[in-house]
């Protein structure tokens, strides 16, 4: 009998322990790739995620000591939307190293490791339980969404990290007996958590979170605490404000209050829980252990806090990277509870539900080995369940293409990205991971040239190619979108200066901006070409003719009768006369018949079509003239 | 009462938590029924009356806590 226990308790003990090797194992696996991927996007020097380069150039402004908080009505009709410590802290790498992305994702990086390196700490501190504390921390770098926005030139990192800290640090501040350390240690906390404030305005979640916490503590502490904290945010508020004339609050908050789509969230919460469900459910049964059997911490009131705010992530440009403080969240309170199992730490007081659960306490009070093994399997076996859910990695490249090979796993993304994503896609889920290839960086560098070419300022929907041209950046294209829906932006300026051909070009990759700056676009300038980069088609938008040469073209092709003919005089030359010509008929309501274009003319030298809108055709000859061209319409 | 409450070493229990969250539910529940006459979407609504009925129902399981510190 005692021998077959005995042997039953190695067993257990040899599978316990094979489940936390295997936990860790998948837990660093992660982390290789995480780093992996880091490193290819601080090489990278283009933008890989939409608005970073918009991120370096508030960082670029901040250095010169200008604010990004403008009047998006004047040239160069740019302005931020966040607030700016993330940008301050790069000052000093601006200075140092000048206009470059790496220093910013390396600082989004580091962040996840000062999140992570925090997460395990809270965890130890709480339950001298090493090996929970562990795997807590690399739980949150294997998170699918902390992969994503770790290594960008973005600032919700920088906030996680901040809210973590704070959280970190306030959570046993009303514990604490004597006035001085707890003083000291509200002081710190509360200006960690107006760090992340000033961070990114997500982080309001957690200051809701924390001021819940003081307040059911001590109401009075709340109170007091609460009105210092609101008198330092709200005067820094107030001075930004008053130094940006109004900018900061019309770009800031004003501009952030987008179009809502309940399917959006509905998707990426589905997704949250299918690909976290392993750390959620011990997270959840944690929180649920402190409201009814133990007091609230605030590791469980900013989980649940954090998690209502996830409902913020159907907004238009929200997206996955709005459930991280949830995951940093959920990744405590897992460790706590996983770290609380192993070594047997949970309690049930006397009161009205325990004395309920007699019949629970006294089976555990009999069998307390039974349990333990029990607990020893099921705690690692979790993080296996997570580490297997959270699965992501290049599906290229001498390793991993080997690699992925190995476990059969093919792009996600076809032949657009070589990258498998265990998340699979839904609205909202940013569509990258993937490490660029040189490819996409020559690419990048051939759009640079053209806009190096221009002699005059290009307009481009990112803000990268301007920079590594050494040009000033037109538009942010988003806030002026954002602010134009909200009845914020008159775009009467900048369609003039597009209508003008002020810009030497512009370039789109999603066409993120306010309907008429687009039309206004669409009017003056045609797709010269497009250059594939990173998984994106770049479109490639020159000045067409001067506007009263549109005007006559426009005229003639409502004018111009059967066997009549009109011809317009045009200063573009033939070849980009030619691409002109398709676009402009297009954008008139016109659709090319009968084919491709045919040489015509003598020697061939012209190119003829036909174009068709309803009952009406017209046939549209274009010939070279000299540097020009000649459009000669028939009815 | 009010002035025991703001007193240094008062901490709030899981009774008042509980009506605390009862009182929220009610206003999150009456808050999704008048969207609910009015436009908006469904699903939100829907979220909002689910919601306020689950920090209600909370709250009164909290209840029979008594004193405990929340």
């Amino acid at each position: 009998m005692v021998a077959e226990q005995e042997s039953g308790v190695a067993l257990s003990r040899a599978i316990s322990r094979g489940l936390t090797v295997l936990a860790v194992a998948l837990m660093l696996g992660h982390l290789a790739i995480y780093v992996h991927y880091a490193v290819g996007l601080m090489r990278f020097p283009f933008d890989y995620d939409q608005g970073e380069g918009f991120e370096l150039v508030d960082t670029m402004l901040f250095s010169k000591g200008e604010w990004p908080y403008r009047d998006n009505e004047v040239y160069p009709f740019y302005a931020s939307n966040y607030p700016p410590l993330f940008h301050v802290l790069l000052v000093p790498f601006a200075w140092v190293f000048g206009t470059e992305y790496w220093y910013g994702r390396l600082a989004g990086f580091v962040g996840t490791l000062i999140t992570a390196t925090t997460i395990g700490a809270v965890v130890y501190r709480e339950e001298r339980q090493r090996m929970a504390a562990i795997l807590a921390g690399l739980s949150f770098l294997a998170s699918n969404y902390v992969y994503h926005i770790g290594p960008l030139f973005r600032q919700h990192m920088t906030m996680v990290m901040f809210e973590t800290l704070a959280v970190a640090v306030l959570a046993s501040a009303p514990a604490l007996a004597d006035d001085g350390p707890r003083r000291h240690r509200m002081t710190l906390g509360l200006l960690l958590l107006l760090a992340a404030g000033y961070t990114k305005q997500h982080a309001v979640a957690t200051c809701a979170a924390v001021f819940l916490f003081l307040f059911l503590r001590n109401p009075r502490r709340c109170l007091i605490w609460g009105a210092a904290f609101a008198a330092i945010g709200g005067g820094l508020f107030l001075w930004i404000n008053w130094a940006t004339g109004g900018s900061w609050w019309t770009n800031v908050i004003a501009a952030n209050v987008n179009e809502y789509y309940p399917a959006q969230f509905v998707g990426l919460f589905r997704q949250w829980l299918r690909l976290h469900g392993a750390l959620i459910l011990p997270a959840g049964l944690f929180a649920l252990y402190e409201l009814y059997f133990a007091r609230l911490s605030l590791y469980t009131v900013w989980w649940v806090m954090a998690v209502l705010s996830t409902v913020l992530s159907g907004k238009w440009g929200a997206g996955d990277s709005y459930f991280t403080t949830a995951v940093a969240a959920t990744c405590i309170l897992a460790g706590l509870a996983a770290g609380r199992t192993l070594r047997g730490g949970w309690t049930l007081p006397p009161h009205v539900l325990t004395r309920r659960l007699v019949g629970l306490r006294r089976f555990l009070r009999a069998h307390p080995s039974g349990a333990t093994r029990v607990a020893n399997i099921l705690v690692p076996l979790l993080f296996v369940g997570y580490g297997l859910s959270v699965v992501k990695m290049p599906t290229e490249g001498r390793f991993f293409g080997w690699f992925s090979d190995v476990l059969g796993f093919s792009s996600s993304y076809g032949t657009r990205y070589a990258f498998y994503d265990s998340a699979g896609w839904t609205q909202g889920y940013a569509s990258i991971g993937h490490v660029p290839s040189q490819t996409d960086v020559n690419n990048g560098w051939r759009i640079v040239d053209i806009v190096r070419a221009s002699e005059r300022p290009v307009m481009s929907e990112e803000a990268g190619f301007s920079l590594q041209a050494g040009k000033e950046v037109i538009t942010n294209p988003t806030q002026l979108k954002n602010l134009y829906e909200n009845g914020l932006f008159d775009p009467a300026n900048l369609v003039a200066a597009l209508r003008a051909h002020e810009f030497g070009a512009v370039i789109f990759r999603a066409q993120f901006y306010p309907p008429p700056v687009l039309d206004a676009v669409y009017e003056a300038y045609y797709p010269a070409q497009t250059i594939p980069m990173n998984g994106f088609a770049y479109e490639i938008w020159l000045p067409g003719p001067p506007a009263e040469q549109h005007a006559a073209l426009a005229q003639a092709l409502e004018s111009v009768q059967p066997g009549q003919t009109r011809e317009v005089a045009l200063t573009l030359p033939f070849d980009q006369a030619l691409v002109w010509r398709w676009h402009v008929l297009t954008y008139h309501g016109w659709e090319a018949a009968h084919g491709k274009p045919q040489p015509s003319g003598e020697g061939g030298t012209c190119m003829v079509s036909d174009f068709r809108q309803g009952q009406r055709t017209v046939t549209v000859e274009l010939c070279p003239d000299g540097a020009a061209s000649r459009l000669i319409l028939s009815g | 009462m009010l002035r025991k409450f703001f007193t240094k070493d008062y901490t709030v229990t899981k009774r008042q938590l509980g009506v605390l969250l009862i009182g929220a539910g009610v206003v999150l529940i009456l808050m999704g029924l008048a969207s609910l006459l009015g436009e908006g979407s469904r699903l939100l609504q829907m979220a909002g009356l689910l919601g306020g009925l689950a920090s209600a129902l909370t709250g009164l399981t909290l209840l029979p806590l008594g004193d405990v510190p929340a």
